[in-house]
Formats: C-alpha cells, sequence, structure tokens
C-alpha cells in the first residue's frame, strides 16, 4: 500500500519532468535527434545557432561529418563558405563558434576527427588566443551531450534555445538581435580598450597550447591530413593594443612558433592597406564579408597578395629581432 | 560507480525495489553483492582486498570472542590490527614512505634506491579499513559480541551506501539493523530521497561550479594575485563541505531508502564558535573514531597539562596523514594540532570573556566574531590540504593580501581572473545556491529543521521546493561529468 502511494505520488512528480522531454524532443531546437519537424529549419538556425554556435556546429558534423573543416572562433565564421565550396569544389564544414579558444579548437579538430578522419583542416588563429589565460572548456561538455540525449534535454541553452525557437515561430520574430546596445563608434572603442585589456591585459606563454598544437600536427601527419592556419587580421587600432600592452616580443613569438610549426600558415594579420582600412571591418576584431572572400581566396585558390606564408625564413627573421 | 552518475540512478531504484521484493532471510545476500557490484565497478580486482580485509576483521573477532585468555585475545587483536593497517599502510603509504625515505638521504648526501610500487589506492580504503578496526577493538574490550555470521558481516563491511567515504559506522550501530526486518514506509522513503537530491544540490550545483575556480587558481598559484587566492581558498572551504556533506546526505538517504539509518556527518559545521566545535560538527565518524581509538587511548585529557597538549596534536596530526599520504596533509593535520593546543591553552581566558557579555547584547556579536574567527582558521588551514605541496601552499600563504591596493578597479580585478574557464553566470549561481547551503545550516541548527518544517507546510510549496532542486540538479549536472567527490582519494 505505501510503495503504491510511493509510486504514485513519484509519477505524478515526475510528470512535468517528462513533459519537458517531450516538448525538447519536439522543438528540437539544435536538430539532435533530427526527426521532429514542427519547427522550421530556418527559425531553428535563427535562433539557436546565433545563442550557441559550438552546440549547433558539433551537432550538426556529428549528424553530418566532413571530411573538411574550417575551425576557429567568430572570424572563421566570417569566411563565406559557400564560396570556399564553390571554389575549392569540397564541401567544408564550419566548425566555429563565438568566443573559442584555441585549446578549445583543438579539441575540436579531434572530436570531429573522431566521426570522420579529417583530410583538410583549416585553423584560424591570431595572437590574441594565443595565450595561457585564454582558456576555455566548453567542447567535453558539448562532446558530453552529443552522446547522452538526458544531458541534452536538461541543459540550459538547449532550453533557452527551444524558448527563442517557439517565440519566434510564433511572433515570426527573430528574437535574437546581435546588434550592440551602442552606437558604431563606442562599440569600436569599446572592443579597442576594453576587449584589449580583456586579450592582452593578462598574458603569459602558452607553453601548453603550442605543444598541443604541435601534437596536433604530428597527429595529423600519419594519416595524411592537411593542416593550414590562418593567422586572422585584426584592424591596425586594435593591432596597436599589442604595442601598447608591451607584448611586441611575445607577438613576434608567436609568428616565429607559427612559422616552425611546420605547416602551411598565412598571416594576415600585420599593418597593411587592408588591415588599416576601418572600412574593412565590422568592429576592430572582425573582418567584413568582402575582406572574408578576399581572404577565402587568397588561402583557398592563391596566390597570396596580402597573405603571407610564415615559413623557416620567417622563424629566423623574427628570431633575429627576439633575441 | 560514483554518487552522482546515470548509473547510480538506476542502479539504487534496481536495489530498493528488490530488496523490499526480497524474503528478509535472503536480503543479507541481495546487498552483498549490490555493494560488491558497486565497489567492483570501480576496479573489479580490489574487491578481493576488501574481501580479505573482512575475513580478517571477521576471524580476529570470532578469535576474540572464543577465548578467555587475555594474551590470546590480545595476539588476535594485535593480528588483526597489524594485518589491516598492513594492507593501509602498503597500498596507501608506502610509496610516500619511501619517496620521503628518498628525500632524506638525499639530503644527507645518502645514496639510496628503493624502488617505488606502481600500485593504485583502493578507493575507500582508509574508511573500511577504520571501521574494522573500530570492530575489531570493540570485541576486544567487550563493548560488542563478535559477528558469527559471516554474510552479515561483510555486508556490514561493505554496505555500498557508506562503503567509499563513509560515514565511519560502529557496529553497535550498524549490525543489528541487518536482522531487522524493513518494511517499506512512504515518509522515510521520501525523507531519504530528499536527503538525497540535497546532497546532489550541494554536490552537482554548489561544489563543482565552485571547484572550477579552485581547481584553476590552486593549479598555478604563481599566475594570480592576492583575490583570487581568497577567493579561491573560500571557495574551495565551502566547496569540500559541500561536496563531503553532499556525499554524505546521499549516503544516508540511499541507506533510508532501504530502511536503514546512518549516522550524523555534518552539524553545521561552519557556525562552530571554536575550532574543537568544529571538529565536534565535522566530519563527526571520523573524529569520534579519532577520539575513541587514537585519543582516549593516549590518555586523553586525564594526564599532565603538556602531555594532554600532546596527545591532542599527535591525534590531529595522524588525522592529517589519515586524509593522504602527503606532508601536506600533516601539515593540515598538524595546524589543526596547533589550533587545537592554543584553544585548550586559551579557553579560560574565552570563556571569561564570554561570561562578562553574557545576557548583553554584544553576546550575539561575540558569539559571530568567534564563529568568523573559527571559519578563517579552518579556512587557512585548507591552503595546505588542497595546495599538493608546500612550495604553492607557502606562496598562497605569504600572498593572500597580494594586490589588494587594486581591490577598488574593477576592470584590473576582473582581469584577474582571466583564464579559469570560469562562466560569470555559473560563478554567481554557485555563490547564491553557497548562501542558501548557509541559511539552510543556520536554519538547521536553530531549530526543529529545514526539512521537518518544510513537512507542516501545503504540499504546493513543499513540491516547488523540491522541483527547484530537482531541476537545479538536473540543469548543472549537465556540466559535471560525474565528477569525484573528494574524500573517494581518502
Amino acid at each position: 500500500m505505501e510503495f503504491r502511494r510511493f509510486i504514485k505520488a513519484g509519477a505524478l512528480f515526475a510528470l512535468p519532468l517528462v513533459a519537458w522531454m517531450l516538448l525538447v524532443v519536439l522543438v528540437d531546437p539544435f536538430d539532435y535527434f533530427n526527426f521532429s519537424h514542427l519547427f522550421s529549419e530556418q527559425a531553428k538556425k535563427e535562433n539557436a545557432a546565433s545563442l550557441n554556435t559550438l552546440v549547433f556546429n558539433m551537432l550538426k558534423e556529428k549528424h553530418n561529418p566532413s571530411e573538411d573543416v574550417i575551425i576557429g572562433d567568430s572570424r572563421a565564421e566570417n569566411l563565406p563558405l559557400q564560396y570556399i565550396d564553390k571554389i575549392t569544389g569540397r564541401d567544408y564544414l564550419m566548425l566555429g563558434a563565438n568566443a573559442l579558444k584555441l585549446n578549445e579548437s583543438i579539441e575540436l579538430f579531434y572530436y570531429a576527427n573522431k566521426i570522420k578522419p579529417i583530410k583538410r583542416a583549416v585553423f584560424t588563429i591570431n595572437f590574441n588566443e594565443f595565450n595561457e589565460y585564454a582558456y576555455a572548456d566548453r567542447v567535453t561538455s558539448v562532446e558530453a551531450m552529443a552522446g547522452n540525449p538526458l544531458l541534452y534535454m536538461f541543459d540550459g541553452n538547449i532550453a533557452q534555445a527551444a524558448f527563442y525557437v517557439v517565440k519566434s515561430s510564433v511572433t515570426k520574430q527573430n528574437s535574437i538581435s546581435s546588434v550592440p546596445p551602442m552606437s558604431q563608434d563606442a562599440f569600436w572603442n569599446y572592443i579597442v580598450t576594453v576587449r584589449g585589456k580583456e586579450h592582452y591585459g593578462r598574458y603569459s606563454y602558452p607553453y601548453d597550447l603550442y605543444q598541443q598544437m604541435q601534437e596536433l600536427v604530428a597527429a595529423a601527419k600519419p594519416q595524411g591530413t592537411e593542416i593550414t592556419f590562418i593567422v586572422v587580421p585584426n584592424e591596425s587600432d586594435f593591432q596597436s593594443q599589442v604595442r601598447e600592452f608591451g607584448l611586441t616580443d611575445d607577438y613576434l613569438r608567436f609568428k616565429r612558433d607559427m612559422s616552425n610549426l611546420g605547416v602551411r600558415v598565412i598571416d594576415f594579420d600585420y599593418l597593411n592597406a587592408m588591415t588599416t582600412n576601418r572600412a574593412n571591418f565590422l568592429d576592430p576584431l572582425h573582418y567584413n564579408h568582402a575582406y572574408g572572400m578576399m581572404i577565402a581566396k587568397e588561402v583557398f585558390q592563391g596566390p597570396l597578395v596580402n597573405g603571407r606564408l610564415l615559413d623557416q625564413s620567417w622563424a629566423a627573421a623574427c628570431s633575429k629581432f627576439l633575441f | 560507480m560514483l554518487f552522482n552518475s546515470i548509473h547510480y540512478l538506476f542502479f539504487l531504484p534496481l536495489v530498493v525495489g528488490l530488496y523490499y521484493l526480497c524474503p528478509h532471510k535472503w536480503r543479507w545476500l541481495l546487498l552483498l553483492l549490490a555493494s560488491y557490484y558497486f565497489y567492483m565497478c570501480w576496479k573489479a580486482v580490489y574487491a578481493v582486498l576488501l574481501l580479505i580485509s573482512t575475513g580478517i576483521a571477521y576471524g580476529a573477532a570470532i578469535g576474540i570472542s572464543r577465548t578467555e585468555d587475555p594474551r590470546v585475545k590480545k595476539a588476535y587483536l594485535w593480528s588483526a590490527l597489524v594485518a589491516l593497517l598492513g594492507i593501509l599502510f602498503s597500498f596507501k603509504y608506502l610509496n610516500f614512505a619511501t619517496a620521503s625515505l628518498h628525500d632524506l638521504c638525499a639530503a644527507f648526501s645518502i645514496p639510496i634506491n628503493i624502488p617505488f610500487l606502481d600500485l593504485l589506492l583502493p578507493i575507500g580504503i582508509s574508511f573500511y579499513t577504520f571501521q574494522k578496526i573500530s570492530y575489531v577493538v570493540d570485541v576486544y574490550h567487550g563493548k560488542l559480541e563478535a559477528e558469527k555470521h559471516f554474510g552479515i558481516f561483510a555486508v556490514y563491511s561493505c554496505f555500498f551506501p557508506q562503503l567509499v567515504a563513509g560515514p565511519i559506522e560502529r557496529a553497535q550501530h550498524l549490525l543489528p539493523q541487518f536482522y531487522t526486518k524493513h518494511e517499506f514506509s512512504y515518509d522515510l522513503a521520501v525523507s531519504g530521497l530528499r536527503l538525497i537530491f540535497w546532497g546532489l544540490f550541494k554536490k552537482i550545483v554548489v561544489a563543482d561550479r565552485l571547484a572550477i575556480l579552485v581547481k584553476a587558481v590552486y593549479a598555478d598559484p604563481r599566475s594570480y594575485p592576492g583575490l583570487p587566492l581568497v577567493i579561491a581558498t573560500i571557495f574551495f572551504g565551502i566547496q569540500i563541505y559541500c561536496d563531503f556533506s553532499g556525499y554524505t546526505d546521499i549516503a544516508i538517504g540511499s541507506a533510508r531508502l532501504l530502511g536503514f539509518d546512518l549516522m550524523k556527518n555534518f552539524r553545521q559545521p561552519y557556525f562552530s564558535s571554536s575550532i574543537p566545535e568544529f571538529w565536534r560538527r565535522w566530519h563527526i565518524s571520523l573524529s569520534s573514531w579519532f577520539r575513541d581509538y587514537v585519543y582516549i587511548p593516549l590518555g586523553g585529557n586525564r594526564v599532565t597539562k603538556w602531555r594532554w597538549y600532546y596527545n591532542l596534536f599527535i591525534t590531529f596530526f595522524i588525522s592529517g596523514l589519515w586524509h593522504g599520504a602527503s606532508w601536506t596533509f600533516a601539515a593540515w593535520g598538524a595546524l589543526h594540532g596547533c589550533f587545537m593546543v592554543l584553544d585548550s591553552a586559551f579557553a579560560p581566558a574565552r570563556e571569561w570573556l564570554r561570561s562578562r557579555f553574557k545576557g548583553l547584547v554584544l553576546q550575539t556579536g561575540f558569539e559571530w566574531v568567534n564563529i568568523a574567527l573559527t571559519f578563517s582558521l579552518v579556512t587557512i588551514a585548507w591552503i595546505p590540504f588542497r595546495s599538493g605541496n608546500f612550495a604553492n601552499a607557502w606562496y598562497i600563504f605569504t600572498h593572500l593580501f597580494s594586490g589588494a591596493g587594486h581591490l577598488l578597479n574593477f576592470e584590473a580585478t576582473s582581469i584577474q581572473f582571466r583564464g579559469m574557464g570560469l562562466r560569470l553566470p555559473y560563478l554567481i549561481y554557485a555563490a547564491v545556491f553557497s548562501g542558501m547551503v548557509f541559511l539552510y545550516d543556520l536554519i538547521d541548527s536553530r531549530g526543529e529543521g529545514v526539512w521537518e518544517s518544510l513537512k507542516l507546510q501545503p504540499v504546493t510549496l513543499r513540491w516547488a521546493v523540491y522541483y527547484v532542486m530537482v531541476i537545479a540538479v538536473l540543469f548543472f549536472g549537465h556540466d559535471n561529468q560525474a565528477q569525484n567527490f573528494i574524500y573517494f582519494q581518502f
């Protein structure tokens, strides 16, 4: 009798939780289960993807793995994927995510490689990621979620995304705005000063990270994976922050170490006609679509015009300045 | 198997269901099999060690009970103690002793080459060894009859809710419960579940969130100035409390679902107004074990003053080493030993002060000052406990107040926390939920208890509270890929 009462109360208590699980399965904002089409793909992409690109892209990789990937932070996402596919005749998968850190980029490579061996991996990188303190740890938990539906159903991001997908489907309006709540000039200054301090105010050479990069290159070689690093450009205002924070030597060291990696490294992040022109940038850290097209053309088709190859000769030149 | 794993989520209801379906005379066997399965999920081969130590304690106790000759009794006792402590020493302290010997010889330039053994520390060995020692000693002193039924004794020795991290149950309390026929009780089951979820809440929502910052700072303390060091140290104090008391709550709750009553292991320790009081409220089963089997046999306080201080110090020093095979744990124990000695020395002065404030408004203030002081001392003592080595511990001790001049510069302060993989909202949740835990403890220490008060509330309010707890556990558990409990390593 007591046992039956307990089971009854337990079932009643669990009811809302079961209802929630059903709701998540039906809305499925990140196409985890990939069978419910109650809500449009567009609504999911506009809401879920903008809310958490990492989850969106990692789950996309799980469902539709590709042997060619582009990995990096929001600047990687600024590369025109369709254009790249067109000029290369391949099907690149974007594994970018907002504010992705270098350690996470490396983890993403292994994640994707586990699902399907990678033939070509293009990483975007910048000195502001090459810092011991530029660290985050999100990939592991998303990877665990990819393998466990319970984790998907009880995740704050998924709940939020589900809410926005439903809301935008009902109101027919995109719920997530990416427009900063300030004028363009104020936002520009905010990025240079506040973000500059965040990126360079606390710097330490990332020995572990560089070792992980070397290990990645070593692991890629036997399986014939072609690795490319694009040192993505920052606008000159942001580039000057490196000097402001007294990190010129560390910056050179970064370029030298990239040159020594033994893979194709193409550098766009130096003072040139493109990076000194604000019009080429959405903000000091993000190049615009046209500039992205130019970078993509140089990297994937050639020849290099603005981009320069960082190779052994470059490493030797850097070493002269450093020591 | 971890309490905070999905594995346990299926294991526990299955065991509970089978337990009540099983005839009473076979329940011990079911619990024995379930407990060994629980243990073997970690590393199956070490179940043999558990079985051997069970056999040693069982055999020694039977031997003691069958003879009247005090010398033979003593021989059984000492054989059991040497064997049990020998196993513990071999698996937990041998490499530590070898390393210490190497360091000592190196200091005097004496060449020595003792090989290190590649042994994995068996989970829960310190807990189940101490439980068996207390059993044999109690049988020797005639406080307890030796258990004749090997199966019942074996299940007492490995009862899964308390096997790997306590509470270190005394046989007088737990053993008879295996003979009691437990009927399923709705109220008991609900209160068990409540405790389990409260324990999971403390572990997953609070402790594991605080752990992010603690882990980052303590992994590389030299990269951080004073404020992160102070916050990480305070956070660790809260983390270890929520982690361990959370574990204990899940253990007690799980046992309660089966109709068993395990002892209380924590009684709002951070509201203690002195170090001795802290030890009467923190890890009660271990502190009472040390009191009964180390401190009192050494003479307790019924000796000269200096001998008493020595007894206090040595008890805490050993307690430190019990926690881990490292001098940093010993230092933590030694620090508490010193605090205990100082407290004993200054207790009359404090009592005199307390009597001066008695009846005045200032009395409450005086108590809170004592609580804050005790919390600070306990927190400072956590530094060597968490540091891993003396160099880091010393760095933290000496840099706790470095960079204090920049505290008001928000930007500069926030940059100090860079590189920890922190997510600000989670940190805020952790701080808020830590506050909830303290509030819970405060209410619990002043009245009947939070759950008892909640029982009197309407069902809607009760369920709302339960939902908050369950939802927080489910949603925060996402980022917690079944992290180990801190005390598992001991």
